[in-house]
């Protein structure tokens, strides 16, 4: 009760504070008064009277202070007065101010930077129903060592039997062509469950959503549901649209309602432009045994944990389903490993799980490396302005200021250039932000970056600035207030500064700094060689020349056989055109976003054995002028041609890879092989051809397989044309012929195979971690540069009169100038061989973490020493720091001994 | 004597309370007299050591303050005793006591 009282009463106090000054003062003097009138009545002097009346009082200045601290709030005050005068004296040496400022923008700047990705991908929840809760459901293939979506099938027996889920649903995603009367274009669609939107607790901002019985039929059920943006997009948000029929995949389907604008879908990376229910993708020609076939595994569930049931819990819970799915359809099902995986660290693919953190984790750790040598670099500066200041503090030392209020002013200061620093930072922040997002894949789905500023990034950033301030200035503060204010104000009057203390922990910061540095400069040089060699790596085909065109004639409600006669006719069109030397049509492209799924493979000998057991295999479906226009070599038999018809026999060409695996030792020509459950007709090889990459850049060669497009029929294809005019004229040629057949269809990713690598599996990611760590690694170089010359010059500046001394003896400008060099190179060198070490112990450290994540390790190819990245990183670091010494060491050389000596 | 003691502060704040209790209103350089006679030589404090104990009697609203006019027509600022205050004499002086007898028992002379 007494303290709320006494605390509510300072609190009015410390607003009032000049108006209680002068009520005391008053009351004070009235007291003087009344003494003095008491004195001169018994008798004193006026003088005498006086002089008693104060003495009686004693120290009239202390019980001022007394009252003061007293009476109001001493600690904001003193607050307050240490943030003016940290102002003041940050004022008073703008280029102190400045270059501490900017170095700690540039830190906090990356920092933030790097946050905000990680922030988005990794933390930030989905706008849906309660979704800490919300799991991936995937099943790991035994195969492959990433997780994989479900069937319908299955998931509907995990939907019965399920006790540790509230709800289960499942979606895929996929292009589809939505036209309304004539204009088609391609969009990304969502096909969901009939669940999906009520499971997810989405309400619609328009009309209404799927019911949840809707979609479980093929073809059933045409409905459509729009994205927020594209219904913005392409019918300017015009609310009629509801009710209206669009087509969809050239099926007639009732748009029934808008998403809210918060929702994007769940395909985290990318923003859907409609919602269908899965029927409509089987029935549409997707796939007509989506919803039936166990085998055909394409949803991605999404469930909510139940209360109190750990990710454990619900795998260990799933497992025993899967079990008995595996005792009930071995064919299928035999060895279902189920994985449970947090929504968050599935984004976007639930394959991608492991992948993330681990990416976030190597880049957060360099950026944190950035920030700690942007620290020492910090600290390093104010060392060198205590040392100007020390003879400030032993004089305020000296009239009375306790350690603790220096400390604390001290303090203030560097806080304060961390806060200045920390908005410097967020606006770099956020024109990196800016940067990134205009970062597009290659291919017509932007990315969805735009990500505001939300309270995790604050709260981020006030952190980072916290973090900064401390580390920075913690030890110079420390250091500044433990000298004794005698001995610094008789020092500094002789005209000599620091002891050797002081130059000795500068030196070791330089040391730290530089070493950090150079792990920041070899990390880069790792990521830019490991972009380097995926870049000169023998692809297996030939990418110059080559232009890619992509169309779907299913968009446009194309039969097979009519699909059949366009491709056919479309074909011959284009090669009878003059310049161009081929053209092929495949399913998919090399390094692009659409793959055939695995294949189980039953060579004759293991027939009979569950699909589990045998090798699993990816393959695409290509046209008979494929292998001559990619330019990939057939090592033995024959390529796919013209003779492989619909009613001839089936026929394949392998890989030399799947060709060692079925049949080791032997020439694979005229064996054969079974795919999918394992009963189909024989496939007979014709052929056998060389390596060549499909799946991802930096991908370690894997069997593969081609069969031909006349036995396979798939309504999306891509043509490669091969031909000697530039990549613009083959685009109108082509394109020209296609409209001619159908001026409908859309034709898209239209680009030059060049340019198609750049692309997600390409060299996107390569690329875009090899940019980032450059940046990183020329940032480190420029801090190590700051650092070294700050301290160099600061040592030259010292050192004026010893340097004067030894040229008054004799010393050359040569051996000055080797003097200065030597003290810089020496820091350097102990800064090498402490990064060098840090470098090989934290690679391995990384290759460590990474050994379970095949498709990280060529990115962070850290596992292997890599002499030429940790030579070319070190050699960079030597000559820039080696030059920030030459400056100042020049400049020692160009003392007047006179002058040096007469300024004492 | 030229040394002036420290006084302990719940000492003073007591001889404060008590003070205003006998006198009833009155300002600071006439509380600051009036202990010194009561306590005659035994105490020479610094009169202006009971200003901080004025304040903090005020801010736990035990005494209240006031400008006013003394006799001899100076303006002054008047302190009276609070309810509350009134209340507490009671129970500091219960606790003096006890620290002066527990204190009078340590200094008697050991047998």
């Amino acid at each position: 009760m007494d303290r709320i009282r006494i605390f509510l009463s300072r609190c009015a106090a410390f607003f009032v504070k000049q108006r209680l000054d002068a009520d005391l003062d008053e009351e004070l003097q009235t007291h003087i008064d009344f003494a003095v009138e008491e004195n001169l009545k018994s008798g004193m002097s006026p003088q005498q009277a006086r002089t008693s009346a104060l003495r009686a009082f004693g120290g009239m200045t202390q019980v001022k202070e007394r009252r003061r601290v007293q009476r109001g709030l001493p600690f904001l005050e003193v607050f307050v007065q240490d943030i003016r005068f940290a102002l003041r004296q940050l004022g008073k040496s703008p280029g102190f101010t400045a270059t501490a400022v900017l170095t700690l923008a540039v830190g906090i700047g990356a920092n933030t930077a790097v946050f905000s990705i990680v922030n988005s991908f990794l933390f930030r929840p989905l706008p849906v129903k309660d979704p800490a809760h919300l799991v991936v459901i995937a099943y790991q293939d035994p195969k492959a060592n990433y997780p994989h979506e479900l069937s319908n099938a299955d998931l509907q027996d995990f939907q019965a039997h399920s006790e540790v889920t509230s709800d289960m649903t499942a979606f895929l995603v996929n292009f589809a062509g939505l036209s309304t009367g004539k204009r088609s274009e391609r969009v990304l669609v969502t096909f969901a469950k009939g669940n999906y939107f009520s499971s997810l607790g989405i309400q619609p901002a328009l009309g209404r959503l799927f019911l949840p019985r809707e979609g479980e039929t093929p073809g059933a059920d045409p409905v459509i549901v729009l994205g927020y943006s594209y219904w913005m997009r392409r019918f300017n948000g015009d609310p009629s649209i509801v009710g209206k029929s669009v087509d969809l995949n050239g099926m007639p389907a009732t748009v029934i309602g808008v998403v809210p604008k918060t929702f994007f879908g769940t395909f985290y990376i990318v923003e859907s432009d409609a919602y269908a229910p899965l029927g409509m993708f089987a029935g549409s020609g997707g796939s007509p045994t989506l919803l039936t076939d166990r085998k055909d595994r394409q949803l991605r569930v999404l469930a909510h944990l139940l209360p109190g049931v750990s990710i454990q819990t619900a795998r260990t819970s799933l497992q025993l389903t899967a079990n008995n799915l595996a005792r009930a359809y071995p064919e299928t099902d035999a060895g279902l490993q189920m994985d449970v995986i947090p929504e968050k660290l599935a984004r976007p693919e639930a394959s991608s799980a492991s992948a993330w953190p681990l990416i976030a984790a190597v880049f957060l750790g360099l950026v944190g490396l950035v920030l700690i040598v942007t620290c020492v670099n910090v600290t390093n500066l104010l060392l060198s302005r205590a040392s100007i200041r020390a003879r400030e503090m032993a004089v305020r030392s000296a009239l009375g200021a306790s350690r603790l209020r220096l400390f604390r002013q001290l303090l203030t200061e560097s806080f304060l250039l961390s806060t200045f620093g920390a908005m410097g930072g967020a606006a770099i922040g956020v024109g990196l932000m800016k940067w990134i997002e205009t970062i597009r894949l290659p291919g017509d789905a932007a990315l969805r970056t735009s990500q505001p500023f939300d309270w995790h990034m604050f709260l981020f950033v006030a952190l980072v600035a916290a973090v900064a301030g401390l580390l920075a200035g913690l030890v110079p503060a420390l250091r500044a207030t433990r000298t004794d204010p005698n001995d610094t104000l008789r020092e500094t009057s002789r005209g000599f500064t620091g002891s050797a203390a002081p130059n000795r922990l500068r030196s070791a910061l330089v040391i730290a700094q530089t070493a950090g540095s150079l792990v920041v400069l070899i990390m880069a040089a790792l990521f830019l060689r490991s972009l380097q060699r995926a870049e000169k790596a023998d692809l297996g085909f030939k990418p110059d020349h080559l232009v890619n065109f992509t169309m779907d004639v299913q968009e446009l409600g194309y039969d097979e056989q009519r699909g059949v006669n366009f491709y056919r006719q479309l074909g011959d069109r284009v090669r009878a055109l003059p310049g161009i030397q081929s053209a092929a049509f495949a399913y998919s492209i090399p390094m692009g976003y659409y793959g055939a799924g695995l294949n189980a493979l039953w060579s004759e000998s293991q027939r009979g054995l569950p699909a589990n057991k045998v090798t699993s295999v990816r393959f695409n479906m290509v046209d008979a002028d494929y292998f001559r226009t990619m330019g990939i070599e057939i090592v033995s038999g024959r390529a796919i041609d013209d003779r492989d018809r619909s009613n001839t026999q089936l026929v394949a060409v392998i890989n030399e890879n799947l060709a060692r695996e079925l049949w080791p030792g032997k020439d694979a020509i005229g064996h054969d092989f079974r795919r999918l459950s394992g009963d189909g007709p024989d496939i007979e090889v014709v052929g056998v051809a060389k390596y060549s990459k499909v799946n991802f850049i930096a991908e370690d060669p894997a069997p593969y397989f081609y069969v031909p497009l006349t036995q396979n029929y798939t309504s999306v294809r891509v043509l490669h044309v091969r031909s000697t005019l530039l990549p613009a004229e083959v685009v109108r040629e082509v394109e020209a012929q296609a409209r001619a057949l159908d001026a409908n269809l859309p034709v898209f990713d239209v680009m030059p195979m060049t340019e198609s690598l750049e692309g997600g599996n390409g060299f996107f990611f390569l690329r875009l971690a090899a940019t980032f760590a450059g940046t990183l690694g020329g940032l480190s170089l420029l801090l190590a540069v700051v650092g070294m010359y700050g301290v160099i010059s600061f040592s030259v500046n010292e050192r004026v009169r010893d340097i004067g001394v030894r040229m008054a003896l004799g010393a050359q400008h040569q051996n000055i100038l080797v003097m200065v060099l030597r003290q810089g190179m020496k820091l350097v060198a102990a800064g090498l061989a402490l990064g060098v070490a840090l470098s090989v112990g934290l690679s391995r450290f990384v290759a460590g973490l990474l050994v379970n994540t095949g498709t990280l390790d060529p990115l962070v190819n850290t596992g292997t020493l890599d002499p030429l990245a940790y030579a070319s990183a070190s050699l960079l670091l030597v000559a820039v720091a080696a030059l920030a010494c030459y400056i100042p060491a020049r400049r020692a050389t160009s003392i007047d001994p006179m002058q040096a000596l007469r300024t004492e | 004597m030229g040394e002036k003691s420290d006084v302990l502060q719940g000492t003073l704040d007591l001889m404060v309370l008590k003070t205003l209790e006998s006198m009833g209103p009155l300002h600071g350089y006439g509380i600051a007299r009036r202990i010194e006679q009561v306590s005659g030589d035994a105490l020479v404090l610094n009169q202006g050591t009971i200003y901080p104990a004025l304040l903090r009697l005020e801010q736990r609203s035990w005494i209240k303050s006031a400008w006013g006019t003394s006799e001899s027509n100076r303006r002054a600022k008047f302190y009276t005793l609070s309810p509350i205050g009134r209340r507490q004499i009671e129970e500091e002086t219960e606790n003096w006591e006890r620290i002066a007898a527990t204190m009078s028992r340590f200094l008697a002379p050991s047998n």
